[in-house]
């Protein structure tokens, strides 16, 4: 049986974790607001850009403009871009994305080829031996285009030079605070979504084919720099929940081991009293 | 007619306004309410909003342009 010193210092050392853990979720939550301020803000850039495109696909002749980031060729090898958090204690986020990306990876035929974005998605590469065509790492809390910017040229490089033959993109989805969904989305070959209501007959300058040119790589970029503020909201909420669990955790950790050392004082002052009073009545007897 | 902006991160502009110059990788382009639909790439550059006489000024790093309806918007390269 534990002493009640040893008690004492158990709970302690539980309060300062319970310390540790509650200025994580602190900070956790303050990035949290701006991550999703990104997120959101930069949905809507996002949905233009989507709907520009869409628009602008259905207007173009694609045999005649052939754009190379559309094609969709016969998959002999296919890659796909994990954006994962750099860091830990964040509850079950990067498992389950990277559970899903196996998955996703079981269910493809062809050979993966594996962009990686964050060091947990690295590691996950490394640990199952996928052939990793690029990794990024340290790309921060606040990513701004230009830290994304060299993702999306690599990807876009290696479709276009037929090293693979579609790409996916893999991230957690900022769903709310206490939900972010692991989602694994095509991009390339861009696939235009369906126009929403009429189509638009544009007037296009220079011309359809070269807006369209010029259009799509921005498009990938978009697609991949809103995935990774995505996954950075994702990545603040999941640490914020883990960390505010780990904080009730240890004040209820702190509770019963207080009862417990609190039972034993009781009970060594017990036996003692029981000791004097036994002694006493030994003499008197 | 109303004119928006917006960056990846940001709308950095939003309001009606009677005229927007802006260059057009083939050459400065002004555009009046009630303009056909237009969708053009754009150079880095000044894009000019007038309203009421009043000039605002936002510098772009290209980007490109859409007139729809009687809406202008701006997808912008992010000024980095």
């Amino acid at each position: 049986m534990a002493s009640v010193r040893q008690i004492a210092r158990r709970i302690r050392s539980v309060e300062n974790t319970a310390k540790i853990t509650k200025a994580m979720a602190m900070i956790a939550a303050s990035k949290l607001r701006r991550s999703q301020d990104a997120a959101t803000q930069g949905r809507s850039y996002a949905e233009n850009m989507a709907a520009i495109v869409s628009n602008v696909v259905s207007q173009v002749n694609e045999d005649e403009s052939h754009q190379p980031l559309l094609e969709s060729r016969p998959i002999k090898n296919a890659g796909i871009a994990i954006i994962a958090p750099d860091r830990g204690l964040t509850g079950g986020l990067s498992a389950n994305i990277l559970r899903s990306v196996s998955d996703f990876i079981k269910s493809q035929s062809a050979p993966i080829k594996v962009v990686a974005v964050g060091k947990k998605s690295r590691d996950f590469a490394r640990r199952n031996d996928l052939e990793i065509i690029a990794e990024y790492t340290g790309i921060g809390d606040r990513p701004n285009p230009g830290d994304t910017l060299p993702v999306a040229g690599v990807i876009t490089e290696a479709f276009s030079n037929e090293m693979v033959d579609s790409f996916h993109i893999a991230y957690g989805q900022f769903v709310n605070t206490t939900l972010q969904r692991p989602v694994i989305e095509p991009l390339l070959p861009v696939i235009p979504s369906a126009v929403v209501g009429n189509s638009i007959g544009y007037i296009f300058e220079p011309n359809p084919a070269e807006v369209l040119g010029m259009l799509l790589p921005r498009y990938v970029e978009t697609l991949v720099h809103h995935a990774v503020l995505e996954g950075n909201a994702s990545e603040q909420s999941a640490r914020m929940v883990a960390m505010n669990q780990a904080t009730d955790n240890a004040s209820e950790m702190v509770g019963d081991l207080t009862l417990l050392m609190n039972k034993l004082r009781q009970e060594k002052i017990t036996t003692e009293l029981l000791d004097i009073v036994g002694g006493v009545a030994a003499l008197e007897s | 007619m109303k004119l928006e902006i917006v960056t990846t991160e940001e709308t950095i502009f939003s309001d009606d306004v009677d005229i927007v110059i802006a260059p057009g990788t083939e050459g400065q382009l002004g555009i009046l309410p009630r303009h056909a639909s237009l969708l053009t790439a754009l150079n880095s550059g000044d894009i000019v909003a007038r309203k009421d006489g009043k000039e605002s000024v936002i510098t772009v790093n290209g980007g490109f342009l859409e007139v729809a309806g009687n809406h202008v918007r701006v997808l912008a390269s992010s000024n980095q």
